[in-house]
Parts: structure tokens; sequence; C-alpha cells
């Protein structure tokens, strides 16, 4: 037994002292010889599949592997052609739009990629574009043609970004031919929506019954399909995959081969903060989106001296939701709350580079709502100051009392509130912190609840919810800039965790049930229905038809409604950004900022150059699209 | 001829006594082991519902979450997400829990321990044939290597009793049963992989530069990458075998034949070797079997402290998840991990020791 | 005769409070004379009384000063400050009151469950015995970890009630199983067996003959699950799962490590926590090893 031991000691002293020595080697490199780039992304570990469609989690494979016909940018809504050659082509009367393929273009097995594949793409993903179209239709082999719904035509900026946002490049119509024609065929087969309904479905057709489970069971076969290759045309390629790390590997066949400069691209996993914050700080990956905690961003760049910070605005803001479902948020309180935070002080806590926002919410962040709104309206918006006297006038006058330093419910309860948040965003925790310190301090009594994003949704969002409130985006633009995007979203996730009132599940409108019921002010124009009203719910789902004066107003109508609703408070409008390693990667925008100071404070304005720029910098925003152009380059 | 016949219907049924004897004797001649075997298939059985029951009370809507997902990292609308995610899902929320059950159970039958909500390609099966031989690759070395030092520190401790040893060794035993295992491992991340850049912070090797199989640079590169969460396991449980070696030790040297063995002259080596440490080690075994048992759960806050993909840190993502039938599948599976090792433990132990069976 | 046997009840109620009075005075002694049980005691005195007096002494502004935050040591912030700006060591002090609490009431509730159950099983035995023991089986093979996961989902844990609640529902099992081993063995020794025959009643036997035998070690067992109620409930908040509590040591700790310990200025804000909870273990340790050498004769030999 001895002598194992000995042994073992040797062995572990041996694996020592050589990790010693390699350790100091890997420090002493700085440049880009092998061409890497070097990135953090999450996957389903178990193994990413086979293609883009296949229901799990494919990481990196959806940034460097899986291309559309373009790629649009995030908050820029900047259009770049990849598969297809050039700009979209509209018609004359606005009903059909004509795509050009690049002859180049091809499958990562060679293949080429034709007009038949963007067909096999959309009657297998019926995505948003669908339910504004007729057909799609194969003008030949490298041309293919949009034909548009003539009850439902978006303006011809809306139909390029509609058609921008999907992932054409992921359906090889020789691998899916079975499910795509199977897919085909059950669409044909269902009825067309007739043109007096206010419903509306993909390529003007709604299936029910039998034939909407026939779809399903399609939809599901083609998902669980198993391709030998992974399916999909980029500049990467699946090189290996573990359970913590996945090596992409240039795609020589790519049609922008010869001006990609990197040769693989080097995937870390993690899921804790701290991990990546070291990750960063080592030099081991090369690119971050996002923002650390001030001090940590500057003590990451601190410890490596090739890495710079760059800042974008983000088309959303953070604040406090109320769960209106509480009796205890009346409108009086709701309107004291509002002015009882130091928004300065919260947003200097939790992002000290954002922009302080006075509002309410009201469905968008201040910049975009300056952009779409009429100044008129904008101006009408209200604005609230830090006051806490004012609050504490205007919690008395609902009937709450103050003793011991203490508030009171009118019932005589000791007030007391329970706020959730997202453990995992730095901001948001930051914030809810300061939140309940302020509230503390003001002498309402106040319990954190902070978890992961899911647990904290679904807790949320349920009736009879613990949480009293939540601090989280008060309104987020998931998708382009055109303002649909925002109150989508405050539909799906926000109004839930405000539980404002909704149709019955078994409304006689079936495309109204379950969605939100509530009326704003229709400010005399035409969109007011009788009473002079407006419900929310009756333009989300077409407002891409309106034009710009239409439209001006309807964000007047929708925005001001929600401010005047009191539904939560906005905090600030975030700045996001992006971590770059500049020794490695050449081309990196605003050189003449981090020459100077590698955290570039300066958030670059709307419609600047430098806006453009810095935003396709963010691989969330702009997906690979930075590597694709041959943007970046190795500093090899 | 009738008589050949009564003979021969004789000579069957004398046989079939044999059988059935020899049946009986060897059923009766290992009847203990068939009780053990008895109630550890009961225990397994109760286990499964359970697990099965406990998962089903965490609250919240799948569907609904799982559209959440996907929304963000599609970047899709919710209402479109929603649909998708309805189709999408491997589960019907209108079955009852009752056929839930059944279907899982039979599944078990079949060796098929449950597939994943979100996607069919995804099973139990898979996570522990890829998670548990990581998981088991550094608690067992670490399991191995702190019982080997804690055995020799602790009959160190018993025959060298307030000596300057002894003192050092049990402060550590105080420090090292102070820390919780995965702060340990914070510490060491802090020192080892961030201050000095001497092993790498996180995962189980280096898929870019070194390729899974049989050779020096992948062996190299595994150790590399297990030092730290080994040695974070070493440091917080050599203590407690520290501990319980010292403790049987002093036991063991209060018997008479150490006594005798001393009388006769034996060097305090040889003693030491061929009679304190044997003996002294003997209970100590089973303890070994249990934590060996404990080891297939993995540790999912240590496991994610080094990004280690070990068993713990899917599990843990699993019920982050509420992926239902691949948490139940993984926990049926340790639980009959625990449940089997101590069925082997005890049977080994009433072959040696005749006195338990008695019990 | 209602009368006398109140009486009888009372004087015999009497006679028990001095004889543990004096056994307890008793144990101090010994406790006093053994310098491992002394130092673990003094120290976990010491936590006693930082969550009793020093919210008093200290008291805990939660207002967030960012402009003074990551302050060094000194006299007005002794530990520094946080991201935030909040004075490390009152939060400690405030917190200690509700770690403790979490602690003590894992410790009641798991010795209540284990010892009574265990107690049952060993004395009752039969069918009592073969049920309690195919649920501590149940527990025993069920992996601990997970299952707190699932009971921090199901339960909001927002008292430290609730997380006492969660931290011993699943670890009982084992102190159950050794206390019914230990009754068990007494069960079959001479002076049970002398008390059965002089018909003694179940209760008395249970309390005044069973009890003392067994109290030394559901003691020791009570502070080692104080000890590990802290692990559990440091790993549960760095989990997230339970609600934040700017004070407690795990939110502390996990807070700290959500700020990135690349960052220099966090490192004392994580040590801080961290090196007071290994003290608070380290008295635990002591405490229970010390009495184990004081109660345990066997240990003593040599």
């Amino acid at each position: 037994m001895r002598k194992t031991f000995v042994i073992a000691t040797a062995l572990v002293l041996l694996v020592v002292v050589i990790a010693c020595f390699t350790g100091c080697i890997e420090t002493g490199q700085s440049l880009n010889a092998e061409k890497s780039f070097r990135v953090i992304s999450s996957w389903e570990k178990s193994g990413v599949g086979s293609h883009f469609n296949s229901g799990k989690n494919i990481g990196p494979l959806a940034t460097f592997s899986v291309e559309g016909l373009y790629q649009y940018i995030r908050s820029t809504d900047e259009i770049i052609p990849m598969l297809a050659d050039g700009m979209p082509v509209h018609s004359d009367d606005g009903l059909s739009t004509t795509v050009k393929i690049k002859e180049k273009a091809c499958w990562q097995n060679g293949d080429d990629f034709v007009a038949k594949d963007v067909w096999a793409y959309y009657y297998l993903n019926h995505t948003t574009v669908t339910n504004y179209l007729l057909s799609v239709e194969e003008v030949d082999n490298k041309t293919v043609r949009f034909n548009w719904n003539p009850n439902r035509v978006p303006t011809n900026e809306v139909k390029d970004l509609l058609i921008a946002q999907d992932r054409q490049g992921s359906v090889c119509y020789t691998e899916f031919r079975v499910y795509a024609d199977t897919a085909y065929d059950i669409v044909s087969r269902s009825a067309d929506i007739p043109d007096d309904s206010t419903n509306w479905g993909a390529f003007n057709k709604f299936s029910t019954g039998e034939l909407l489970s026939e779809l399903n069971a399609n939809f599901a076969a083609y998902r669980a399909h198993n391709a030998t290759w992974f399916v999909c045309t980029g500049p990467f390629k699946l090189k290996r995959e573990s359970a913590t790390q996945i090596l992409l590997e240039k795609n020589e066949l790519h049609w922008n081969a010869e001006n990609i400069g990197f040769d693989r691209i080097e995937v870390y996993s993690s899921s804790d903060q701290n991990q990546i914050y070291g990750l960063l700080a080592n030099d081991q990956i090369d690119y971050l989106d996002g923002l650390a905690p001030i001090d940590t961003l500057n003590s990451i760049l601190d410890s490596n001296p090739n890495m710079a910070h760059l800042k974008m605005y983000d088309p959303g803001s953070i604040g406090l939701i109320f769960n209106t479902e509480k009796v205890v948020w009346s409108d009086k309180v709701r309107e004291a709350f509002q002015y009882i935070f130091d928004r300065e002080q919260i947003k200097n806590a939790a992002n000290p580079y954002a922009i302080t926002s006075y509002y309410p919410l009201m469905g968008m962040a201040e910049s975009e709502a300056k952009t779409w709104m009429t100044e008129e309206g904008f101006n009408e918006l209200p604005k609230y100051s830090y006051n806490q006297a004012k609050a504490e006038e205007l919690l008395k006058e609902a009937g709450w009392s103050k003793s011991g330093g203490k508030w009171y419910l009118p019932d005589g309860k000791e007030a007391e509130l329970t706020l959730g948040t997202d453990k995992g965003h730095p901001g948001m925790s930051a914030a809810a912190i300061v939140v309940q310190s302020t509230l503390e301090s003001f002498g309402i009594k106040c319990v954190i609840k902070m978890t992961d994003h899911n647990s904290w949704a679904s807790a949320a969002s349920m009736d009879n919810s613990t949480y009293d409130m939540s601090v989280y985006w008060t309104d987020l633009n998931m998708s382009f800039s055109y303002p649909t995007g925002s109150y989508i979203h405050f539909n799906s996730m926000m109004a839930n965790v405000a539980h404002v009132p909704r149709f019955p599940d078994n409304y006689s409108n079936a495309q109204l049930a379950g969605q939100i019921n509530y009326e704003f002010d229709g400010r005399g124009s035409k969109f007011a229905d009788a009473n002079g009203k407006v419900n929310f719910s009756t333009y989300l789902n077409n407002m891409y038809v309106y034009d710009s004066t239409e439209i001006k107003e309807l964000i007047d109508i929708y925005n001001l409604g929600m401010a005047n609703a009191n539904w939560g408070i906005q905090f600030y409008q975030n700045v996001t950004g992006s971590f770059i390693n500049i020794a490695r990667i050449k081309n990196v925008p605003m050189q003449e900022y981090w020459t100077q100071n590698r955290n570039v404070e300066v958030v670059p304005e709307v419609g600047t150059e430098d806006f453009y720029e810095v935003a396709r910098t963010n691989l969330i925003y702009g997906n690979g699209a930075i590597v694709t152009m041959g943007i970046y380059q190795p500093n090899a | 001829m009738e008589k050949e016949n009564i003979t021969a219907k004789d000579r069957i049924k004398s046989v079939l006594t044999k059988v059935w004897k020899a049946i009986v004797g060897f059923l009766y001649k290992y009847r203990y082991f068939w009780k053990k075997l008895g109630i550890a298939v009961l225990t397994l059985a109760f286990s499964t519902i359970v697990i099965f029951f406990i998962i089903r009370l965490i609250p919240g809507d799948i569907v609904r979450e799982y559209a959440l997902s996907l929304a963000s990292s599609r970047n899709i609308p919710y209402d479109e997400a929603y649909r998708l995610a309805v189709s999408l899902l491997n589960y019907d929320p209108e079955e009852s829990i009752f056929l839930q059950f059944f279907r899982y159970v039979g599944g078990l039958f079949r060796g098929e321990l449950g597939v994943s909500l979100y996607n069919e390609d995804i099973t139990a099966n898979l996570l522990i044939k890829q998670r548990l031989p990581w998981t088991l690759f550094i608690s067992s070395v670490s399991l191995l290597i702190s019982f080997l030092l804690g055995t020799w520190l602790g009959s160190l401790m018993a025959r060298k009793r307030n000596g300057a040893a002894d003192t050092a060794i049990s402060s550590y035993i105080v420090v090292s049963g102070s820390i919780p295992d995965y702060l340990m491992g914070l510490l060491l991340v802090l020192i080892f992989a961030y201050t000095w850049k001497i092993f790498p912070s996180q995962g189980n090797y280096d898929a870019f530069y070194s390729e899974p199989g049989w050779n020096f640079k992948f062996f190299y590169d595994v150790l590399r990458h297990a030092f730290l969460p080994v040695a974070a396991y070493v440091f917080v449980q050599t203590g407690t075998w520290t501990l319980m070696m010292r403790g049987s030790s002093i036991g063991v040297l209060g018997e008479d034949y150490i006594s005798a063995a001393k009388a006769r002259g034996l060097s305090e080596r040889t003693i030491t070797r061929k009679y304190l440490k044997r003996n002294a080690m003997l209970p100590l075994v089973t303890s070994l079997a249990v934590s060996f048992a404990a080891l297939f759960g993995g540790s999912p806050l240590m496991e994610s402290i080094f990004n280690y993909p070990g068993i713990g840190l899917e599990l843990s993502a699993r019920i982050g998840l509420k992926d239902y039938f691949v948490v139940q599948g993984i926990m049926f599976f340790t639980s009959s991990m625990v449940i089997l090792v101590n069925l082997i433990t005890d049977s080994i132990y009433s072959l040696i020791d005749p006195r338990v069976r008695k019990e | 005769m209602e009368n006398a046997k109140v009486k009888e009840f009372f004087t015999s109620l009497k006679r028990a409070a001095c004889e543990a009075g004096r056994s307890v005075a008793d144990f101090f002694k010994k406790v006093f004379q053994n310098k491992k049980a002394a130092t673990g005691f003094c120290i976990l005195m010491l936590f006693v009384l930082m969550a009793i007096f020093g919210p008093l002494i200290f008291p805990y502004d939660p207002t967030v000063d960012y402009e003074n935050r990551y302050a060094p040591f000194s006299w007005q912030h002794i530990f520094g400050t946080d991201n935030l700006g909040r004075d490390v060591f009152r939060q400690l002090v405030a917190g200690s009151g509700s770690v403790l609490t979490i602690a003590l009431l894992t410790g009641v509730f798991t010795v209540f469950i284990g010892v009574f159950l265990g107690i049952l099983s060993g004395y009752a035995g039969g069918v009592v015995d073969k049920v309690i023991q195919g649920v501590t089986n149940i527990v025993l093979t069920i992996p601990s970890f997970p299952v707190m996961l699932v009971l921090a989902a199901i339960f909001t844990i927002e008292d430290p009630f609730t997380f006492a609640l969660v931290l011993s529902a699943w670890s009982w099992a084992g102190l159950c199983r050794a206390v019914r081993a230990q009754v068990m063995s007494l069960r079959e020794r001479d002076f049970i067996q002398i008390c059965k025959v002089m018909k003694m009643s179940r209760t008395h036997i249970i309390v005044k003959e069973l009890m003392p035998n067994i109290a030394s070690y559901i003691l020791i067992n009570f502070i080692m699950t104080m000890r590990s109620a802290i692990t559990g409930s440091v790993g549960i908040m760095m989990l997230g799962l339970a609600a934040y509590d700017p004070t407690n040591w795990g939110s502390m700790l996990s807070n700290a490590q959500a700020q990135g310990l690349v960052n220099p200025k966090v490192i004392p804000v994580l040590l801080v926590p961290l090196v007071t909870i290994i003290i608070f273990q380290a008295g635990a340790i002591l405490f229970s090893n010390g009495l184990d050498e004081i109660l345990n004769p066997r240990l003593r030999i040599g």
C-alpha cells in the first residue's frame, strides 16, 4: 500500500510540474497565429443534432453556420444580403417580391442552394412572414417570388425586414423532400380564409381538425429527422463537440470563403457569470456581448490588456412592473410609487452607462418613443421626479398610514411587498437590491426573490403569484425596430407579469381568446371605435400594414394608453455592449476611442456611422455577419 | 411391468424431491440474502413512486416556459413560440398523472429511464452514459485518495497521541471539516486558475487541441482538468476518513492481540501494518461502499464551479428546465445504484461475518 | 387520592429538575476541562451573543451608498463595504440571527424527527419498526440534493421556518437509523430488562432509562446537523432558490461571486462571510469532537 501511495504522489507531482510548465508557456502568446475566434455560448450538451429546427439548442451553430437570404441587424435595422444577391425587388402593385439567390451559394455538402430550398423552408416553417403571404414560388433555379395577401400587405420596408429575419439556409429540399412535399400538400388542401374574416393564418389558410393534426405530425417528423451532416450553408462547419466545448472549422465551399479570414471558431460554455468574467480576464475568449458591473468591467480590462469594451443602445428599458392582480395596487398607490425611487441612483448601481428614464412603463424605450410618436404625443407623456414627500402624501390619500417609521395598509396591516427578479441579469439584480433598500428606508418591508429567468417568469406570471412586483424589462423590442415588436413582446411577457386583464380563453372570437383586453383612449383618431376607444389587441397583429403618418397616430394611442394605465415604472433605458479582443482581431470599430481608453464610454448616437458599425459587432444583434462579411480579420 | 413402472415413478419422485430439497436448502441457506433482496426490491419500488410524485409537485406551466425560451432563443414573437411549443413538446398536459405513471413504469421494465420533454433524442439513458463516467472519474479518484490518505493519517494519530503530529492533524481535520467542498473549489479556482494560471479553471478536457482516444495528450489533458476538483474533494473529505480511522484504530489498539503482539516483541511497524491497519480498516470499508454509492448522484454545486460536465450538474439543470421524465429517470438510476451497492455490501459482509446474519 | 398523586408528581418534577441542574453543572465542568470542547463552546457562544446583542450595538442600514462602494477596512467600516456601499460587518452581524435560527430550527426538526422515529422503531419493534425502517430506507436511497432543489421549488422559502423544514425534510434518516440501533442494543441490556420485569411504564423506561444513555449521541448529532444546515442553506442561497436577504451569509457569498472574482476588490467581500462560516463550523466541530471525547469513554483510553 505504501508503494501505491508513493506512486500516486509522484504522479500528482508530475502533473503539477508539467502543468506549471505548460501553463507558463500558454500565457506567453498573444497574437492570433492559428486564426481563431474564441467565443462563449450555450447549447444542448448531449449533442446539437443535425439541423436548425431539430428543437435542440444549437448555440454557436446558429451564429456561425446557419444563414438566411439576408441578415438584419437588430436596433439599426440594417439588412445585409447573405445567400441573396442584392436587395429584394418589389413589384409596383406591391403584391409580389422577387429575390435573386447568389450563383455561388451552396450547402456545406456541396449541393447548390436553390429557390426550391427557400420554398421548402416556408412550407415547413410557418414563420411570421407567412401570415402575410399567399404563396412562395420558385421562378427559376436561383429566383424565388413571394406573393403577398392582398388583404394584409405590409409596407415595403417591413416586407424586407420580415424576409430578412428568417433563416432560409436551414432547409435543404433534397434532404427534407418528404416533409416539405407533405406540408405543401396539407396547406393546399386547407380552406382559404374568407376576405371579410378577421382571422389570419399562414398562406391565408386555416388548417383545422384532421388537417391540423396531420400538419403537426409532419412537423414533428421533420424535426426528428436525423441527417448525416449538419444541414446549413454557413461559413463554419461543425468539427468537434464535447460537453463543454465546440470547435467549428472554416467551410471552404462558402460563397465568401476567400474573404473570411478565420480558420476556426473555438466555443466555450458556461452558465456562470463569474466563470465568464474569468475567461475574459485570462484572455481565453475574444468576444462577449453585454455589460459587466462597472468595477468588474474595469478589472477585466486591467488584467487583460488586449480587451476593449464598446457600448450601444439597447431597444429596451428596465424597471419595476406592478402585479395589478394584487389589491394593494390602487391607482393612488401606483402613482405614489412612481415618486419613491431615486431613478438616477438605481441607474448608477445597475448600469452607470444607461440613460435614466422618468417615464412610467409606456410600451417602448424613450429613444424609440421619440422616433415613433408625434411630437405632441411624446410631450403629453407623464414624467415623474424623485419626490418622497409627494409619495407620502399620495399614500396617505390612499388610506395608508405611517407610524414608528413603518407604513401600514388601509386595513391596518404592516406593508410588506415581495419583489421578484432574474438573478442572471447583473443590472436587474442590482436594481432590485436598490429598490429593496429604498423601500426599507422609506418604511415598507420588502422581500426579494432572485431566481433564474425561467423560474422567475413562471412564478411571476402565475395566477395568485407570490410576487407583488418584479424588476424586469418594462419594454423590450426583440425583433426589428418596427414598433410592433415592443407591443408583441409586452403582450407575451410583461403583460403576464403585470396581470393585465385578458379575454376569456373560451371567447367567441377564437383569435382574441386569451388576448389582452384593455381599452385605450382613441384620441379622436380614425382608429377609435364607436365609444372612442382602442383595444390593445385590435391592432396588435396588423400594425405592419400602416404607413408613416398613420402609424404615428396609432403609436401615440398605444404609448399614452399604457403610460396612463400605470402598470410599471421605467428606471432606465439600457445600454449594452460587447467585449472584443483588439490584439487578436483586426478592424474593430471606434479605434480612435479605444486606443485612448479601452473602456469606450461613448455610446454612438442613433444614425451615425459608428452606430451601425458597433451594432454589427454584437453577435446577438447581427449573428456572425461581421465574420461572414470579412469585416473582422484575425491579426495573424 | 407394473413394478418397474412404480420404481420408475419412484425414481422420478425421489429425483424431484432431491431437487426440491436442494432448492429449498439453497433458498434456506441464503435466506438472509433473499430477505435482503426482497427488501431492496420493495424499497426500489417505493422510491420510484416517491420520486415520480414529488417531481410532479413542482409548480409551473411547462408549455409557457418552453415558449418563453423558444421566443428568446429564436427571436420570434411569443404567440408564434407558444404554438411551436405546443406542437414540439413531448408531453400531453391532458394525460392523467396515473397514466403517466404507468407509462413510466412500463418504460423502466424495458430499460428506458425516460425521454426528454423537449426532444426525443435526449433520454435519461443517454445523459447517464455521457455524464456519469466524468462524475465517477473525479469523485471516485478523490474518494480513493482521501480514503488512503485518511486511513494513513488516522492510524498515525492513534499511535502517536498527544504528539505534534496529532495536534497538526487534528487542526487540519477541524479546518477541512469547516469548509463546504464547493467553497473550497471556489478558493482553489481563485488561486490556481486565476491568480497563478497553472490549472484550467473549467471543463473536462480541451476539445480544441486534443481528441478523445487512447493517446497521451488526451490523458494528460483530462488529468490536468481533473486536478483542481479532485484536490478540493480530497482536502475536504480526508478529514472525515482520518477521524473514522482514528476512532477505529484506538478501538483495535485496546484489543488483546495487539498487546500480545507487543509482548512477543514484534516491531511497531509490523504491528501497524499487519494487525492495526487491517483490522481497523474493516469497519471503514462499509462506509467506503456507502460513500461510493452516493457518488452516483454527483455534486451539482461542485460541478458547476468547475463547469465539469457531470451528472449532478446535468440533473440540476434538468430540474430547472422541469424536464420531468429525465429527472425522474436519473434519480431512479441513482437510488437504484445506492440500493444495489448496499445490497452487495450487506451480502459480502454477511458472508465474512456470520454474526450479522442473525440480526 | 388525586391530590396526593399531583403532589407526588410535583415532588418528582422538582427532584428531576434538581437532578437535571446538577447534571448540567456537572456537564459544564467536564466541558471546560476539555480544551476542544471549551474552545468550540466559546466560539458558538460568541456567535449567539453576536446574534442577540450585535444588531443593538451595530445596527444595519440597508441604504445603498453607491459612491462609497468597495471601501477598504477601516474603523468606520470594519470589514469595508460591498458593491453597493453597504457595511459588510454590519450585514454579517444583522444576518447572524437568521442564519443561527435556520441552523437551530433545522437541528431541532431533524433531531426531533430522527430521535422520535428512531426510538419508536427500536423500542416498539414489529410492524411499526418495519414501516419506519422502510421509510428511512427510501429516504436514504433517494439523493438528497435533487430533493432539496425540488422542495425549494415547491415551497417558496421566505422565512427561517420554511427554510429549516426544507433542509431537515431529507436529513433525519441517518440519525433515525443510528438511534434505532442504539435503542435495540440497549433494550437487551440488563437494566432495561429489569425495568420491564418490574412492569415500569413505557414512557418511564424511554424517558428515564433510554434517553440519558443516548443523550450524548443526540447532542453531538444536533450540533453536526446545525453545521450541515449552514452548508446546505448557503448552497440553496447560491443556487438562488431562496428569497434574497441581503444580510444572509449565503446571499452575501453569492452576491460577491456574481460580481466576478476577477475584481480584486470583491475578494474581501467574499472572504469575510466565507471565513465567518468557517469559524462557525470549526466551533461546531470542536465542540462536538470535544463532547465525543468527554461522553464517549472509549476514546479516553490510551
